[in-house]
C-alpha cells in the first residue's frame, strides 16, 4: 500500500471533546443503532500537489439503488471475529480526497450493522465533486493489524434511522473498487467469468474499475445449514495473454 | 416638443387623472418612444430603420444564428493521432472480420478449441505462426496497446472484453486458413509478433485515444527497466462544414492535442456515434498506431488532470467563413453608418430654426 503522507487534520481540541460528550451523552432510552466514533483525529488529505496511486483493491461496499453519500450515512457490517481495531480509508477516484479514520471496538461489539461516525472536516468536497459518488468514492474497512476487510454501505442518515439497514441477503450487491493496474479483471461466478468495469469517465488515478457480484453468488456453497458464510473474493487479472496472479480480497462475512 | 408649464393656480383647477388612465397614457408614451429609437417614428416621416434598431437586429440575428442545429450545416470531424493506446466500443449489429499477424491468443475458455492448448482453468492458449482471421459478432470492447519490442518492428496487443448483455451475448472466432475455428464468449486477449505492417479499417460507436499516465503508475514489463506507460503521443481534431446546398467541404477549426491528453468521442459518456476511420501500425510509426477517424459528431472530449474540455464549433464560426455572410455584415454595418449619418443630418435639421 502507498502510504500517503499523513498530515493531520487541524485539532481543534474543544469541539473533539464537544462531539465526545455529545456521543456520549446520547439519551439511554433512545433507540439507537450502534456506533463507532472515531479513536483518533482523522487524516484527511484535499487536492494534494502529488497524488498517490492506490492499492489493488480499494474498496469494498454493498450498493443498493437508492443509497447515497453523507457524513452520517456510512454503516459497516461486522462479522466475527470482530478486530480490536478498525481503520476505514475513503478514496476518490483521482486521488483528490483521501482519508483514514480509525476506531476501537469495545470488547463486547455485537457482530452486524454498525453506524461510523466519521468526523471529516472536509467531506463537503466529495459530496461536492463527484457526479457519481458510488461509482467514484472507494471505502475500505479493515482491521488495523491486518487486511481483512469489513464491507461498508452508504445507508440511511444515522440521524434519522431508527433502526440499522436490513440483514445482507443473497441478492445484495457486493462491490470491489479495483486497481487493475491496466489489465482485464473479472470474478469468476460459479464457473462463469463476470468482468469488471470501468467505474467512471474521470482520470483512474487511485482505483479505475468496479467488481460487482451479489452475495448469492459470491458465498460459500458448503456452508453449513443456515448459515451463509463469503470467505475471500478473489479477482482475476489478464494483462495481454499473461495471466497475472488473482488478487485475493480478505474478507469474511455471515449473514 | 416643449410644453407649457401650468401655474399653480391651474394645478388647483384641474381634475384629478384616475390611475389607469395615467398608466394608459404611460405605456402609449414608452411605446411611441421605443418605435421611435427603433425606426424613428411616429415624428413626422416615414419609419426608417435607425442605428438602434439595426443594432438589435444585428443582436438577434447573432443569437438566433448561434441556436440554429449543427446539421444544416453538415458538420463532420476528422482526428487524427498517432497513439500507443486505443479503445473501442464495437457495434453490435455488425459483425466485423479483422485480419491479425502472427502471434499468440488468450482465451479463458474455448467451446472448440482447435490448435489450442489448455494451460489450466480459464487460461487457453493459442499460437498461430501465420495471419490469423477474428471474427466479432455482437459488439464487445477492444483495445489496441503497442507493446514493448526488442527487434525494430513493433509489436501490439488486442483485448476484446465481451459486451455484458444477456439476450445477444458477444462472441469471438479465430480462424486460420481452412482450420477448424476457435470460439469463445469470453475475454479474449492477443499479443502479435513484430509487424513490418499492419492496418485494419475501424467502425465504431464509441473511441477513447490515450490514457493518463497516472494509471500506468506501478506496472512493469517496460524497456530498460522504465515502466509501460501507452499513451496518445501527438494529435489533432480538424472540423468541418458544408455550405447549404453544396458538396464543397469547408475547414472550420484546427486544435492539436497534447501528449497524454485523452481523447473520447462522442463527448458525452452515454452517448452513442458512428466513427469510421483507420488503424495502422508499421516500422516507421515510432512505435504507435496511426490512427484516423471520422465522424458527423461535432464535438470531441479532451481529458486531462484538472483541466478536461470540450472541442467543439459554433454555428456562429461555421457561417462567418462563408463569403455570402461576409456580405450580408458589410450591408449591414452600412445601414447602420447610413442611418447614424442620417440621423445626425435630421437632428441638425431639427435645430435649426431656433
Amino acid at each position: 500500500m502507498a502510504t500517503p503522507s499523513a498530515r493531520p487534520a487541524p485539532r481543534n481540541a474543544a469541539a473533539w471533546l464537544g462531539c465526545l460528550v455529545l456521543v456520549l451523552a446520547a439519551p439511554a432510552g433512545h433507540a439507537q443503532a450502534p456506533r463507532l466514533s472515531p479513536s483518533a483525529p482523522p487524516v484527511e488529505i484535499v487536492d494534494p500537489s502529488e497524488r498517490i496511486s492506490g492499492n489493488a483493491a480499494v474498496g469494498v461496499a454493498f450498493v443498493q439503488g437508492a443509497d447515497a453519500i453523507g457524513s452520517d450515512r456510512l454503516w459497516a457490517y461486522l462479522s466475527p471475529p470482530v478486530a480490536r481495531n478498525l481503520k476505514l480509508r475513503i478514496s476518490s477516484i483521482d486521488g483528490r480526497y483521501y482519508a483514514e479514520v480509525d476506531y476501537a471496538t469495545s470488547p463486547g461489539q455485537t457482530p452486524g450493522w454498525v453506524a461510523l461516525d466519521l468526523s471529516l472536516r472536509s467531506f463537503s468536497f466529495v459530496e461536492k465533486n463527484y457526479a457519481n459518488p458510488m461509482n467514484e468514492v472507494a471505502v475500505l474497512l479493515t482491521d488495523a493489524d491486518a487486511g481483512r476487510a469489513y464491507p461498508v454501505r452508504w445507508g440511511a442518515p444515522h440521524s434519522t434511522a431508527a433502526r440499522p439497514p436490513a440483514p445482507p441477503q443473497d441478492t445484495d450487491a457486493l462491490r470491489v473498487y479495483m486497481n487493475t493496474e491496466r489489465s482485464q479483471a473479472f470474478l469468476v461466478l460459479g464457473g462463469t467469468p463476470a468482468y469488471c468495469k470501468d467505474a467512471s469517465t474521470l482520470s483512474g488515478f487511485k482505483f479505475n474499475a468496479i467488481c460487482d457480484a451479489t452475495l448469492g453468488t459470491l458465498r460459500q456453497a458448503d456452508g453449513a445449514p443456515g448459515q451463509r458464510v463469503v470467505s475471500g473474493v478473489e479477482i482475476f487479472r489478464r494483462a495481454g495473454v499473461r495471466t497475472l496472479a488473482p488478487v485475493t480480497l480478505d474478507i469474511t462475512l455471515q449473514y | 416638443m416643449p410644453q407649457d408649464a401650468p401655474g399653480p393656480a391651474a394645478t388647483d383647477t384641474q381634475p384629478v387623472t384616475p390611475p389607469s388612465v395615467r398608466i394608459r397614457d404611460s405605456a402609449v408614451a414608452t411605446l411611441k418612444g421605443i418605435l421611435f429609437a427603433l425606426c424613428g417614428w411616429p415624428r413626422g416621416h416615414w419609419p426608417i430603420p435607425t442605428v438602434t434598431s439595426l443594432l438589435i437586429l444585428a443582436v438577434l440575428l447573432v443569437v438566433t444564428v448561434e441556436l440554429l442545429p449543427k446539421r444544416l450545416s453538415d458538420v463532420t470531424l476528422t482526428v487524427r493521432s498517432r497513439t500507443e493506446v486505443l479503445e473501442l466500443e464495437l457495434q453490435p449489429e455488425r459483425t466485423y472480420v479483422w485480419w491479425l499477424p502472427p502471434g499468440s491468443y488468450s482465451l479463458l475458455t474455448a467451446q472448440t478449441a482447435g490448435a489450442c492448448e489448455q494451460r489450466k482453468a480459464l487460461d487457453v492458449v493459442c499460437a498461430y505462426a501465420e495471419p490469423t482471421a477474428v471474427t466479432i459478432r455482437h459488439g464487445g470492447t477492444v483495445r489496441f496497446e503497442v507493446l514493448p519490442s526488442d527487434s525494430p518492428q513493433p509489436r501490439f496487443g488486442v483485448a476484446l472484453t465481451p459486451r455484458a448483455d444477456a439476450t445477444a451475448p458477444s462472441s469471438f472466432e479465430i480462424r486460420r486458413g481452412d482450420g477448424t475455428p476457435v470460439q469463445t464468449t469470453d475475454l479474449l486477449t492477443f499479443e502479435s509478433q513484430p509487424v513490418e505492417h499492419w492496418r485494419i479499417p475501424l467502425i465504431a460507436r464509441r473511441v477513447q485515444i490515450g490514457e493518463f499516465l497516472s494509471e500506468s503508475v506501478g506496472v512493469g514489463d517496460g524497456l530498460g527497466g522504465l515502466p509501460h506507460e501507452p499513451i496518445m503521443t501527438e494529435g489533432d481534431v480538424r472540423m468541418f462544414a458544408r455550405s447549404f446546398g453544396s458538396l464543397e467541404r469547408y475547414q472550420v477549426k484546427e486544435e492539436r492535442f497534447d501528449p497524454a491528453d485523452v481523447v473520447q468521442i462522442p463527448a458525452e459518456p452515454g452517448r452513442d456515434g458512428l466513427l469510421l476511420g483507420l488503424l495502422s501500425l508499421d516500422g516507421d510509426s515510432q512505435n504507435a498506431f496511426a490512427l484516423t477517424l471520422h465522424t458527423d459528431l461535432a464535438e470531441v472530449f479532451v481529458r486531462r488532470l484538472g483541466a478536461a474540455h470540450k472541442i467543439g464549433v459554433s454555428m456562429w464560426s461555421i457561417l462567418s467563413q462563408l463569403p455570402i455572410w461576409l456580405a450580408l455584415w458589410v450591408i449591414l454595418v452600412s445601414l447602420i453608418v447610413v442611418a447614424n449619418y442620417h440621423a445626425a443630418r435630421l437632428s441638425g435639421l431639427q435645430k435649426a430654426p431656433s
